[in-house]
């Protein structure tokens, strides 16, 4: 009891001590100054409603998909499958800097043929774009529900004559409420800590997102900076709280969702009619076409043309077109070579600890349901976090000050990556855990075996699928993350989203969409290898 | 009764072995710069320095002033300071550390020196009419320009403060609440603002001609006005701090960078060189020329300035961003 205590009170040091450092950095007038201001309280507002709208939408968009994806069978649907989650899969900076070459309101390539649904800059934009981003998350999550349900219920809905619409209503949706809500709250924490799409689509509009204010009072302020941004974050964190509560509801009311109870299942199989299939793909066509099809196929081509000549002088531009800015990132710009093999063995590493992490944390703690919450709000507090803040406390907390050192290391980065993205890897596998029920843990110990034992032979091989999806799911972000790696990379370390950053910041719009398609072939190509490796298990 | 405990003759060689050790490893020495010159640029000074000194190591962290801000501010909370010498473009920051006191007094010269000039100026996508093109920085305040003209933020870009700074203290709050109501847009660095031009999403930039120039070069259809009240000169500062661990290195590093061999490396960047026997950049108009009706900086307005940087920021907030 005693030792499980003291690795609890580890893991709050680990992963929110740095915090908890910058926040006793706030100063109390400073921050009531600024909760009083104006401009809070519009960003207050502006976070709340692109952060529940996008999550909203996420959901619409993953349900929606999800259910369609999870019960027929047609041909490429895989292929159309690796299409929707594809939003996720880019970092978001690039699909954001994309839907701005595509249409932004006055030179936006594509904004008098094809326009935006609405206007781009704005709350309204930002809260479609983080539906967009996010939508991938709740399908993954979705999908797996889904097939786990027993057909019989189906089958039981329609022998009694209730139409497919219905029993969608009244059998899917309310087995999935729980699933729905938790990954509603998980794309909630994480539109409200998002940078990019805020400073790409909120900030010309003059919509600031609380991250982007964090951000802000960072950037000039000096001490006093630090402890705004400091006091800004701890409202965010507060934000976070209802999202966790709703966590922590469902898990008190797990027993009644149980999807899975140790009986044998099979999966649904139904059959599309023709006009619910081409229905369904022109849906399908038209949002992709939307979501990232037509922005990335736009920064696709200006990456062969002198900048801005795509907006002024239109096709006429390839008549010069080159692969310069691909000669410069990949040939001239050493920094590139070293940001992707250290971007992939850093992350790989992170990715294999959070994975480690999660598994001991929850078989530490699987008798004790109270401790796993605390640790839950552990894990979900970073995630919560902006990041250029958990960077700035990192920096103070691991500079030696506590007898670590890890600044101007890849450790610290890799800290950084566990901390941020622990709490995805965490919810699945956890989410996960609840669906096997205690009785198989219970009749291996019965018959004399270990928990540790048990937990080996018996949860783990149940697990594998999701600890093996759940690596991918870390791995990507933390592959472009960006407002993290900018604090953190040294010249010992760089990642690609600093190496991006960089060339967006000072060097040219071109050279940082080279980048960025280079970084999504490199993300699909890992994705296929991934599949290739495991022959079809693993990968999207 | 201390033989009891040590033995001396192994104390002895541990002691020489320990300082052959850390003798062998001090060899080369380090000094870390953060700067905010361009990367390609400071890598010149890093090659060209270590070829001078080749037993001191250069290590470079390279980013916007504002990061660079940051970052220190972190390491002098954290009380562990790794960066030697300073070279941003943030005067009032530099001198604002001066006067916390975590500034280290210099051998030759002021303890917050200038490394070279950086230059606000106004830009305009190559497809507007000539004669509509604004000539004056107050030009901008008329309807004409509505909507068209793109800037960075004073909240995220150091050079964009300065600018901030001296145009409210030049023309009054007035100005700014008059481009806020002109639809001023204000957001990101230097750099974004040549995309807004470039891409022509807006018409016209204040921007740091050191950035056009260097996008006209590799092909943007942008081009520079410069302002007949005057451009604005901005300095670029280098400090050394107290609690430095490498002061001396980091003293011959900063005197490199006014030399003339470092100043002609910060030309090929478009800077300007605080040296009078280094030309202006290839393709930028001569400094005197140009800055003629612009208003000198002094170190007493940098502390004016620094010190109401809360109200500047604050103000300009309420008149643009808001």
């Amino acid at each position: 009891m005693k030792l499980k205590f003291s690795l609890l009170v580890l893991f709050g040091a680990l992963f929110i001590g740095p915090i908890f450092v910058l926040f006793t950095k706030i100063d109390p007038v400073l921050f009531q100054e600024t909760l009083e201001s104006k401009s809070f309280l519009k960003s207050l507002n502006v976070t709340l409603i692109s952060g529940l709208g996008g999550a909203a939408l996420s959901a619409i968009f993953g349900l929606f998909f999800a259910h369609f994806f999870s019960m027929y069978q047609w041909k490429l649907k895989r292929i159309q499958r690796l299409g929707f989650l594809i939003p996720y899969l880019i970092p978001n900076c690039i699909l954001a800097a994309a839907y701005v070459v595509a249409w932004n309101p006055v030179s936006g390539i594509l904004t008098s043929s094809l326009p935006f649904p609405g206007e781009l800059y704005g709350t309204w934009g930002m809260t479609f774009i983080f539906g967009v981003v996010h939508a991938p998350l709740v399908f993954l999550i979705l999908e797996d529900k889904i097939q786990k349900i027993d057909p019989v219920f189906f089958e039981a809905s329609q022998v009694s004559g209730a139409s497919s619409l219905r029993t969608f209503f009244k059998i899917e949706l309310p087995l999935l409420l729980p699933a729905i809500l938790s990954s509603i709250s998980l794309c909630f924490s994480l539109n409200i800590s998002a940078f990019a799409i805020p400073a790409w689509i909120g900030a010309p509009e003059k919509a600031y997102a609380l991250t982007y204010k964090v951000y802000q009072t960072l950037q000039l302020g000096g001490e006093e900076g630090i402890s705004q941004s400091a006091g800004l974050s701890l409202i965010l964190f507060l934000l976070a709280i209802p999202s966790l509560a709703l966590n922590v509801w469902i898990q008190k009311n797990e027993k009644k969702y149980l999807l899975i109870t140790g009986k044998a299942s099979r999966k649904m199989e139904s059959s599309f009619s023709q006009k619910k299939f081409y229905l369904f793909q022109s849906s399908y066509i038209l949002c992709m076409l939307v979501f990232w099809i037509l922005p990335l196929a736009v920064l696709f081509l200006s990456t062969f043309v002198k900048p801005g000549c795509l907006q002024q002088n239109g096709l006429d531009c390839f008549q010069e077109a080159s692969l310069k800015s691909y000669e410069y990132i990949l040939v001239e710009l050493p920094d590139t070579k070293q940001a992707i093999s250290q971007s992939l063995i850093y992350g790989t590493l992170s990715g294999i600890l959070i994975i480690v992490l999660c598994l001991v944390s929850l078989m530490l703690f699987s008798n004790k349901k109270s401790f796993q919450q605390i640790l839950e709000w552990f894990f979900a507090i970073p995630i919560a976090t902006p990041g250029a803040i958990l960077a700035l406390g990192l920096i103070v907390s691991y500079s030696g000050q506590f007898g670590i050192n890890l600044y101007n290391t890849a450790w610290i980065a890799v800290v950084a990556y566990i901390l941020k993205h622990m709490n995805m890897a965490f919810l699945p596998i956890r989410n996960g855990l609840m669906n096997i029920h205690a009785s198989l843990v219970e009749a291996a110990q019965i018959s004399g075996a270990s928990k540790r034992r048990a937990w080996k032979d018996i949860v783990v091989p149940i697990l594998k699928p999701d600890i093996m999806g759940v690596f991918f799911l870390v791995l990507i972000p933390i592959l472009g993350e960006l407002t993290m790696s900018v604090f953190l990379a040294s010249p010992n370390f760089k990642s690609i989203g600093s190496v991006l950053f960089e060339l967006q910041d000072y060097a040219d719009q071109a050279s940082a969409s080279a980048l960025s398609i280079v970084l999504v072939i490199l993300i699909l190509f890992m994705n296929q290898l991934t599949r290739w490796l495991s022959r079809g298990r693993l990968g999207y | 009764m201390l033989s009891h405990v040590f033995d001396f003759n192994r104390a002895i060689f541990l002691t020489i072995f320990i300082s052959a050790l850390s003798g062998f490893a001090s060899q080369k020495k380090e000094v870390w710069i953060y700067t905010s010159v361009y990367k390609e640029f400071i890598s010149e000074i890093e090659v060209g320095f270590e070829k001078r000194y080749p037993n001191i190591d250069v290590k470079v962290f390279q980013s916007g002033s504002e990061k660079i801000q940051a970052k220190v501010e972190a390491e002098i909370l954290s009380k562990k300071i790794q960066a030697d010498l300073l070279v941003t473009s943030g005067p009032f920051w530099s001198y604002g550390l001066e006067k916390r006191g975590l500034v280290s007094p210099r051998k030759n010269g002021p303890a917050v020196n200038t490394n070279y000039y950086s230059l606000m100026v106004i830009i305009y996508n190559n497809k507007t009419p000539e004669t509509e093109r604004p000539k004056t920085f107050t030009d901008l305040l008329k309807p004409n320009y509505k909507r068209f003209v793109q800037f960075s933020s004073p909240l995220e870009s150091g050079t964009a403060f300065a600018t901030v700074a001296y145009l409210s203290d030049r023309y009054g709050w007035e100005f700014f609440e008059k481009l806020g109501d002109n639809h001023l847009a204000s957001s990101g660095g230097n750099s974004a603002v040549i995309q807004k031009v470039e891409s022509g999403e807006k018409k016209y930039g204040i921007v740091l001609l050191e950035n056009a120039l260097a996008a006209i070069k590799k092909g943007s259809p942008i081009g520079v006005i410069y302002p007949t009240d005057g451009s604005i000169p901005i300095p670029s500062m280098q400090v050394i701090l107290k609690d430095s661990p490498n002061k001396e290195q980091a003293e011959l590093l900063a005197e490199y960078i006014l030399s003339k061999e470092g100043q002609m490396i910060l030309r090929k960047g478009y800077m300007y060189s605080v040296r009078s026997d280094v030309p202006a950049p290839e393709g930028a108009a001569p400094f005197k020329d140009v800055t003629a009706k612009a208003i000198p900086w002094t170190p007493e307005r940098f502390i004016k300035f620094e010190a109401n940087s809360k109200d500047i920021k604050k103000k300009y907030s309420e008149h643009v961003l808001e």
